[in-house]
This record gives structure tokens, sequence and C-alpha cells, in this order.
């Protein structure tokens, strides 16, 4: 009786001090004004249409830090221009080393503000460190390549390159493939 | 990453060996639980949590409050904790268990958390509570150097969003709440965007941006119309609502919603959710 008693009052003080922990770290309990980013995205319907559509599929992973290439008319939003260095060209014109991608992000202003970008959050902004599959097609700007429905053409591979997350509004089924299972689905698609 | 679980009850031999067939043919998307041990599954917005063991129990406090989860605690003590092993195959019995109490728990959660999720709310304070415009109407305003086409659209969108039953409208005002913009991102698959500014301790909106993105309606030609279905979309947004999958001005894909549908009016769920909002 006395372990349990000592056991519900550890649970209890440890997860009073998870919960203030928790509330604390929430961004709507500390600041009162939030600002959130709602993207009008064309997406692909399938995974079909996700290899198709693209340009280029490539395992990369990002390199360097993101460059400002233009802004919202308001400044509250930025596209930038990541680089990536291409591991592996799993469909695309030719073998390069480096590809520019483009990535959307609020300013430092805005996000000093509270705004981010809701229906993307998995993968909004510059990607992060790690190792990734893009299907990446032509934008309006020459040279950048954007992702396939923004953030659907985005692959998180693990260590042991399998995939393990996919952009918003991406495919389950490409979850748990390893780059065989990829090359095979992206060499037989658009026959 | 999404992790799918199926619950079953264990109660039910059938139940159970099909529920572990399940999952050995799932290939591993699915993974099942037995409906025996407490599980709190929680809804925000779109998103679904399921948690746990001393997760679950962390969660409980913290919705509960100290006070409350030290007397569910004590409750639990008093009728003897979780189930002892000997009598698992005895669900109905004689005593009030933490099971029991936590699936009821569980329910009422559920409900509620529904409750507040039936329009298309985006969690936009992390509460669950949705946001709103202070009163009925909403003023915004467009550049007038723009082209007439893009000028005509936002005055269709306002136009069809206003010819309603409700009393909730945007009223164009140079000086407006709501300015729109261009998002001028090179990514032609964006069509356009909505910021909108949230006083969470209110839950009123107090101010943002509507964009087209102009590299998207440069790349390809479009129509009036098109544009006009891009207009309501982002009027949508701004009167608080999140993307949806049904026939409205709010379904998530442009492609289909402007190119195929050509949704340029509010349809019958929109109407449901404005006016349960406004």
């Amino acid at each position: 009786m006395r372990f349990r008693t000592i056991g519900i009052t550890v649970t209890i003080l440890l997860t009073i001090m998870m919960s203030i922990r928790d509330h604390l770290t929430r961004p709507g309990s500390l600041r009162s004004m939030q600002g959130w980013v709602f993207l009008d995205v064309e997406y692909v319907p399938d995974e079909r249409s996700m290899i198709c559509e693209a340009e280029w599929i490539v395992r990369a992973r990002p390199t360097g830090a993101p460059e400002p290439i233009a802004y919202s008319s308001d400044g509250r939003l930025v596209s930038l221009a990541q680089t990536i260095q291409v591991l592996e060209v799993l469909k695309g014109p030719a073998s390069v080393p480096h590809l520019r991608i483009l990535r959307l992000s609020v300013t430092p202003e805005a996000q000093a503000q509270g705004f981010r970008i809701a229906n993307e959050e998995s993968f909004s902004g510059p990607l992060p460190p790690g190792e990734y599959i893009l299907f990446l097609t032509a934008s309006a700007k020459p040279g950048i390549w954007a992702v396939v429905g923004h953030s659907q053409g985005i692959l998180a591979l693990n260590a042991w390159g399998q995939v393990i997350a996919t952009g918003a509004h991406g495919f389950p089924a490409w979850i748990g493939l390893n780059l065989t299972g990829i090359q095979e689905r992206v060499g037989t698609a658009c026959r | 990453m999404s992790n799918h679980w199926l619950l079953y009850d264990s109660g039910c031999a059938v139940c159970a060996a099909l529920a572990r067939e399940v999952e050995a043919r799932s290939g591993g998307r699915l993974r099942v639980r037995s409906l025996r041990e407490p599980m709190l599954p929680e809804v925000e917005g779109g998103r679904v949590r399921v948690f746990t063991g001393l997760t679950m129990r962390a969660r409980l406090v913290q919705l509960l409050g100290p006070a409350r989860a030290l007397r569910v605690a004590q409750a639990v003590a008093r009728f003897g904790g979780p189930i002892p092993k000997e009598s698992k195959n005895q669900w109905i019995g004689t005593k009030i268990r933490w099971h029991f109490l936590l699936f009821l728990f569980l329910i009422v959660y559920f409900i509620f958390n529904n409750r507040i999720s039936i329009a298309h709310n985006w969690n936009i304070c992390g509460d669950g509570i949705p946001v709103r415009w202070y009163g009925t109407s909403t003023s915004h305003w467009w550049p007038t150097s723009w082209d007439s086409s893009y000028q005509a659209a936002i005055q269709q969108a306002a136009s069809n969003f206003n010819t309603s039953d409700f009393d909730y409208y945007w009223a164009a005002s140079t000086s407006a709440l709501m300015i729109w913009g261009d998002l001028n991102y090179p990514d032609t698959n964006v069509a356009g965007a909505t910021s909108i500014y949230v006083n969470c301790a209110t839950h009123i909106i107090q101010s943002g941006s509507f964009y087209f993105n102009f590299p998207h309606f440069n790349a390809s030609p479009h129509t009036v119309n098109q544009k006009t279905c891009t207009a309501i979309h982002e009027l949508g947004h701004g009167a608080g609502f999140d993307h949806n999958s049904l026939y409205s001005i709010l379904y998530a894909d442009h492609k289909q919603r402007c190119h195929s549908w050509l949704i340029t009016s509010l349809q019958t769920h929109d109407y449901q959710d404005i006016n349960s909002r406004y």
C-alpha cells in the first residue's frame, strides 16, 4: 500500500512538472497573438502522377544556407532557394552534383510575431539536415526547382535509406520503402 | 510519420485472432492493440494522438488538473488499481475499475473534442476553440493597379460570399483589415495563400493578407472564374476556416477545385460552417 501511494505521488509530481513544461512551451500560451498562413496548392492525385510529373527524382541532402530570392508584397513570406547535394539521380536528364530547390518560409520578422505556415507544417521552410528523395519540377525561376505538390514530393529517409515520412498530402504507400523499392516504382510507373 | 492502430476486443477470441492476422498481413503498416489496455485518444483538429501508460497518466493530469487527478488516483487505489492478472477474463466484474473509468473518460473526451471540431476549424490557438472576426463584417481591399481580371474576380468572390442567409460578409474598404497582395512565390504549384493574425486570448482575428500567387497565374492562362474560385477560397480562410475534403470553397486541392469543379460560390457545407460560426 505504501509503495502504491509513493508510486502515485511520484507519477503526479512528474506529470505536474511535464504539464508545466508543456504549458510553457505551447506557442499559444505565452504568446497571445498567433499568425497562420494557409497555402492553396495544386496536389498530384496519386504516386504515379507524382513520378510522371517529376522532371527530377533525386536522393539528396541539403547543404548550405538557404538564400532569399523573393518576398510577398506584404513582406511576410519569403521564397528561398536551397542548394541540395545530389547523391543519386533516380529520374532526370543528367547526373549533377547539385540542384537548387524552392521553399517558402515566413520572414524572421513575421516569425517573431508568431506567424507560421499552417498546412505544410511537416516541411515548411528550408529542408532540415538529412537525406531525402525529392520529386522536382520546373518553377517560374529557371535553374531553381519546385517540389511536386509543394511538399508532397518530399520523402524523408532514415539512416538505412528507408522512407520514414512524407510531406503534407504525401502518400503513405511510400513509407517503409527502401531505395530499391523506390527505384522499382520509379522505373515502371510512367511506361 | 503516421502510426495506424487497429483496436480490438481481446475478450473475443475471434477478434483477437483476426487482429493478429491483420497485423501480420499488413506488413508492419498496421499495429494492433487490445481495448483492455487503457488508452486516451486525443483529437486535435485533424490530428489524432493516442496516449498509453505513463504518458497517458501525465496527459490525464494535464486535462483533469492536479486536484482531480489526485482524486482519480485515490479512487483507483481504493478500487484495487489496474486489473490483476488472474481476473483479466472478467471484464464485467463487481467492482468499478480504473480501466472502466478511463474508458468513460475517453468516450466523454472524444465526444467533446468531436463537438468542437465538427466545423472545419483550424486549431489555431492550440486549445480547440475556433477563431472568428469580431462583428458581422470584415473589410478587405486590393491594389487598384492590378489587372482588371483580378479585381473583377475579387469583387465577384466577395459578392458570391455575401449572397447568403447569415450575418457575415466581406465589405470593400480602403482602410481594410485584410489586404490582397502577391505571394510572388516562383513555385507554380501554389496558387494563393491567406495569412491571419489572431488574438488567442479572445480568439478574435485581428488582421491579415490574401494572396494571389502571380507566378502561378502567369505560367498558364486563367479565366476570371478560375481567379474567382481562388479568391473565394481565400475569403473562406479569412473567415477562419481550414481546408476540407468536401465539395466546398475550402476543398484543399486547387487543381480539382478551380480547374475541374470551378467552385465560385458557397456550397451547402460552407453555409453550415459559416452559420455555425457567425
